[in-house]
């Protein structure tokens, strides 16, 4: 049996206990289920309401992932930019932490006059909330180059465009693959904040009007279950970078040589 | 974000609920949870406190206002409150999922949501809303699927109804769900001019700021709830003849809302409390038939496995 195959028993395991301890336990407690359903019964639900889930979560999912993409492209060529300067280091980077202060809620309704209701709005939402972490850990990595390095590329005559190239991106990639993995789900939740705002659902919706439909219809276990759905896809989304941070560092860093040695 | 505060809410009220509907009120106090804000809306239950109509019957009630996405229905059937207020077609819904809440006197006989668009569009018919430009309703909800089966949205972009005014504005052709006491009080006051097509006018005609309760604390207490209904009828009234009181007691709760809007809100709301026959008398009242009505309505669109009896009513 191979070791990713095995890695996946201890959270499953644990999954099923509380699975299991929330189904006995909110029949023993007595809880309806119009106020907490079963576990058995979201999953009935989700099964059910297989194809709408499917749609949603594609159309939430395509807008996250756009979104990421941008972010990740965007993001990098930020942190690139703000390690070449110090002085426009200094004056952006203050700015962007407090760019991620800012409740992607309270800035939600004015994309939709920036760009219009729809996809664009919805990606920009996603874009905006996993931006941050990507900058930040990216340009971490771009400035903790080894000093030592730094000074033998200096030594022959390197210049600064090569020192970039071949010493401060490389070695940046591990910490921008973090900060990738940090958005990759909260992605998924600016896109849903989005389509809670800026969507459009007279051809169908993401899961956020999914969810907000449900909430209108009391379908509180379609509520579960769409959350549900947001969540695997949220998950799916950072074992997908993990992976493409697996793939990518596997024969030139050490974390990853010893991780994949288990 | 409505629905992340319903679901925060719901899930609040998971942790925090005895999980026991019929468990007894224990301080003997009737806590009645509003689905909003201090507004106009609940004016008559704020007139009946601030004179003391509660009390003078030995009534001990507590009125909780409400925020964006409050779980009201479940709350009441969880024992959270004794009694709370919500639309009559969230009642049936409710009813349908298995939730035995009870309506007991409905301040709104003619229903105070509309469509409201801008005053200078040009439109042949009702018809043409559902054509072009863009608007905002509440994904899900009965108004939404009532116009949908009614009209079908054939060339209009659907977006998701919020409480911001500023897309509708400044877009001509951007209509939105309104309650007739709110967002067009609030768009003529920045400045443009707006038509209300009232739901009602269009066939769909539910009661509004109903007061419910759940059928197993009725039964318990029939005399208390007979009691804080007369109260609450009174409160109305004298809200209607002198609501100055009320809304500076809603004022210091809800400072959002100015003196003028509260004014002008209890104005407007006026058209839509009394019964247009029967009058005063009969205020509050509802017809079993108008809620049966509903419930065929309800089941057509989806909203209902099948039709839902609310019940004898009080």
């Amino acid at each position: 049996m191979s070791r990713s195959l095995r890695d996946l028993y201890p959270p499953l395991i644990l999954l099923l206990i509380l699975g299991l301890s929330a189904e006995l336990g909110l029949d023993l407690a007595g809880v309806p289920a119009y106020l907490c359903p079963r576990p058995s019964e979201v999953i009935r639900t989700a099964w059910r309401h297989q194809e709408a889930l499917r749609e949603a979560l594609g159309r939430t999912g395509l807008a996250a992932l756009t979104g990421l993409l941008g972010s990740a492209l965007g993001g990098g060529l930020l942190a690139l930019t703000l390690s070449l300067n110090a002085w426009v280091r200094k004056a952006v980077y203050p700015l962007m932490v407090f760019f991620q202060t800012v409740p992607i809620v309270a800035i939600a309704p004015m994309m939709v006059i920036w760009v219009g209701y729809g996809r664009p709005a919805v990606i920009l939402s996603a874009l905006i909330v996993s931006l941050s972490p990507i900058v930040a850990n990216s340009l971490q990595g771009l400035l903790s180059a080894d000093p030592a390095l730094v000074d033998l590329f200096r030594m022959k005559r390197a210049s600064s465009l090569r020192i970039l190239l071949k010493l401060r991106i490389p070695s940046a990639i591990p910490q921008f693959l973090t900060g990738l993995r940090i958005a990759a789900g909260l992605s998924v939740i600016g896109a849903i904040v989005g389509e809670f705002v800026a969507d459009t659902f007279d051809g169908g919706g993401g899961i956020g009007t999914l969810i907000e439909s449900s909430i209108k219809e009391q379908e509180t276990p379609l509520v579960f279950a769409a959350l549900m759905g947001s969540t695997l896809l949220g998950l799916t989304f950072f074992v997908a970078v993990g992976g493409l941070s697996h793939l990518a560092l596997r024969h030139l860093h050490i974390a990853e040589t010893r991780s994949s040695q288990g | 974000m409505n629905r992340w505060f319903f679901v925060v809410g719901l899930l609040t009220l998971i942790l925090t609920t005895g999980c026991d509907s019929n468990k007894e009120h224990e301080s003997g106090q009737l806590r009645i949870q509003f689905d909003w804000v201090p507004e106009p809306e609940f004016g008559g239950y704020y007139a009946a406190e601030l004179m003391g109509l509660f009390s003078a019957r030995n009534l001990a009630v507590d009125l909780r206002p409400g925020a964006a996405g409050t779980p009201v229905i479940q709350m009441v059937a969880s024992g959270q409150a004794e009694l709370g207020v919500a639309g009559a077609d969230d009642l049936l819904i409710a009813k349908s999922h298995g939730i035995d809440v009870v309506p007991v006197f409905a301040a709104f006989h003619d229903c105070p949501l509309g469509l409201m668009i801008h005053a200078e569009r040009k439109i042949n018919g009702v018809e043409d809303l559902f054509k072009n430009g863009t608007l905002a309703m509440t994904p899900g909800s009965a108004p939404t699927r009532f116009l949908e089966k009614r009209y079908g949205y054939h060339g209009v972009k659907l977006v998701p109804y919020g409480n911001n005014l500023a897309t509708f504005m400044s877009d001509p052709l951007f209509g939105q769900q309104c309650f007739i006491t709110s967002e067009p009080v609030a768009a003529e006051r920045g400045g443009v001019k707006v038509r209300v097509i009232l739901f009602k006018d269009l066939g769909y005609n539910p009661y509004a700021g109903v007061l419910f309760t759940r059928r197993a604390f009725l039964e318990k207490h029939p005399d208390e709830i007979r009691t804080l209904v007369a109260a609450v009828k009174e409160g109305w009234l004298a809200y209607q003849s002198d609501p100055e009181p009320a809304i500076a007691r809603m004022m210091s709760l809800n400072s959002t809302m100015s003196l003028e809007t509260f004014r002008t809100a209890t104005q407007i709301q006026q058209d839509y409390l009394w019964p247009q026959a029967g009058g005063h008398e009969t205020f509050g009242t509802m017809e079993a038939s108008r809620w049966d009505s509903l419930s065929k309505t309800l089941n057509e669109l989806g909203m209902t496995s099948a039709p839902t009896a609310i019940g004898s009513l009080p």
